[in-house]
């Protein structure tokens, strides 16, 4: 026997400081079906989780319900309770107060992206070296996604924005529920063929199972095998699948990868006009450079041409010419002087000058000088010349002095 | 002549356009640079083939018809 006795508190207490600090009870995740589930005045909800075998009281407060439970939660449903175990000692019950609760399924999903996420990555197939470029100008694009829904809609109203001239290629997909997966490996496989320059894979925003294709194994492996580019555009920014991890290139949404698809066509006209203004600029320096060079060269060349050089012999020429003409009527005008003064002189000593004042000069009729009787002959014709004129006579008598 | 991309056209334009702008290009280089960069750029724009292109849609039994997206959705 015992000899200590405890009161109900005593023992109700301990035990409750005994789960307190048991370390697996602290976080606890207990997966089991929802049943005898009260949702109380005050927001508490109380419930019990049951499998086969056995069952465990648990209570959600209301101030938990906002970030823990995101469904509405009703009997039946097979669910994974989150939080820990704890005595109420007013009833001597233990029971798990739940932080979160979410439908078992999801779990399941959760872990099975997990383990397939880690396996690809382990085999490589979300390596970089795997990443295919994004071709810069693309000119036919595939797209794999429902034909109807936001997701194609976004896609053709992107695209067409930026380049009315792009080829889009759909292929309607069945993108969630039972089929899907083969459908979009279809799809890939079929665009894969048609020799298109990237290829979208995606789809809208949806809930994790409604995304659940995409976390396949053979859609990444689809998408891994692809030679052409393939961009995922799947959901929106929160949500990431394996296919974004395998794809070339992850787009947040189906917008955004139309974006990443398409080049905005006038910044294309925009380079090409730069590029031919360039080529012809760089073209027309070239010319200037060497009309420049021509230029200089001719003006050379002219410089030390004969012609120049004729030219500039004449030139010296006419200069020689010009000064031996000056010099030459220099020496002639001295002459000139001179045969002025001695013509003056001469004048001085003229025979007209001595004729003068009755004198004359007197020649026989062959123009001899007869300044002597000697010789003469009566009847002989002279002839007299006097400072006015000339006459001729006959020697009618000879004197001697 | 094999299917360029526009991106090699690109980077092929880039490099003559260099190689004209090079201080030492001869005159008769010049054209042929000018000439091959003419061809390059005409090239160019005539790969964006500027027609409107419906967007097309790939049966399963591998035939393309013209996509018509369906307003209401």
């Amino acid at each position: 026997m015992n000899k200590n006795i405890y009161s109900v508190s005593q023992v109700n207490t301990y035990i409750e400081r005994m789960f307190a600090d048991d370390f697996m009870l602290g976080n606890i995740s207990v997966t089991g079906e929802v049943s005898n589930c009260k949702y109380n005045h005050t927001g508490h909800i109380y419930f019990t989780l049951k499998d086969e075998n056995s069952a465990i009281s648990c209570v959600m407060f209301a101030g938990k319900r906002p970030k823990g439970l995101k469904f509405a939660m009703k009997d039946g449903d097979a669910v994974v309770v989150n939080g820990y175990v704890g005595v109420y000692p007013q009833a001597g019950r233990y029971q798990v107060y739940a932080n979160e609760i979410s439908l078992a399924g999801m779990g399941d999903l959760y872990q099975k992206f997990e383990a397939l996420k880690e396996k690809l990555e382990e085999q490589g197939m979300f390596s970089d070296i795997y990443k295919k470029p994004i071709p810069s100008h693309p000119m036919k694009i595939g797209i794999v996604t429902a034909s109807t829904g936001a997701a194609v809609h976004d896609i053709i109203r992107v695209s067409k924005a930026r380049n009315p001239y792009v080829q889009l290629i759909l292929y309607p997909a069945q993108v969630q529920g039972q089929g899907a997966a083969p459908s979009i490996i279809s799809g890939i496989n079929a665009l894969d063929e048609m020799n298109l320059d990237v290829i979208i894979v995606g789809r809208g925003g949806g809930s994790i199972e409604d995304l659940w294709a995409f976390n396949e194994e053979e859609v990444a492996r689809a998408i891994f095998r692809c030679q052409t580019p393939v961009i995922s555009a799947v959901g929106h920014e929160t949500d990431f699948t394996i296919a974004d991890f395998v794809a070339d290139k992850r787009a947040a949404t189906p917008s955004q990868a139309a974006e990443m698809a398409n080049f905005v066509y006038e910044d294309f006209v925009r380079e090409i006009d730069r590029y031919s203004d360039r080529l012809n600029r760089s073209l027309d320096s070239k010319f200037s450079a060497y009309t420049f060079r021509l230029e200089t060269l001719a003006s050379r060349l002219k410089s030390n041409s004969p012609k120049a050089k004729i030219l500039a012999k004449e030139e010296q020429l006419n200069n020689l010419r010009t000064k031996f003409e000056y010099a030459m009527s220099r020496v002639l005008d001295k002459k000139i002087n001179k045969l002025m003064l001695l013509s003056e002189r001469l004048e001085g000593l003229s025979p007209a000058k001595k004729i003068a004042g009755g004198f004359g000069y007197i020649t026989d009729s062959d123009g001899k000088k007869v300044d002597t009787i000697a010789g003469l002959e009566k009847g002989q014709t002279l002839v007299t010349r006097i400072k006015d004129g000339s006459f001729t006579s006959q020697v009618i008598e000879i004197n001697q002095y | 002549m094999e299917e360029k991309t526009v991106e090699q056209s690109f980077k092929d334009l880039e490099s003559i356009i260099q190689e004209l702008e090079k201080e030492d290009v001869s005159l008769d280089d010049s054209f042929r640079l000018y000439k091959s960069g003419i061809e390059e750029l005409r090239q160019l724009s005539t790969k964006i083939d500027e027609t409107k292109k419906a967007v097309l849609a790939l049966s399963t039994d591998g035939s393309l018809e013209t996509f018509e997206e369906d307003e209401n959705e």
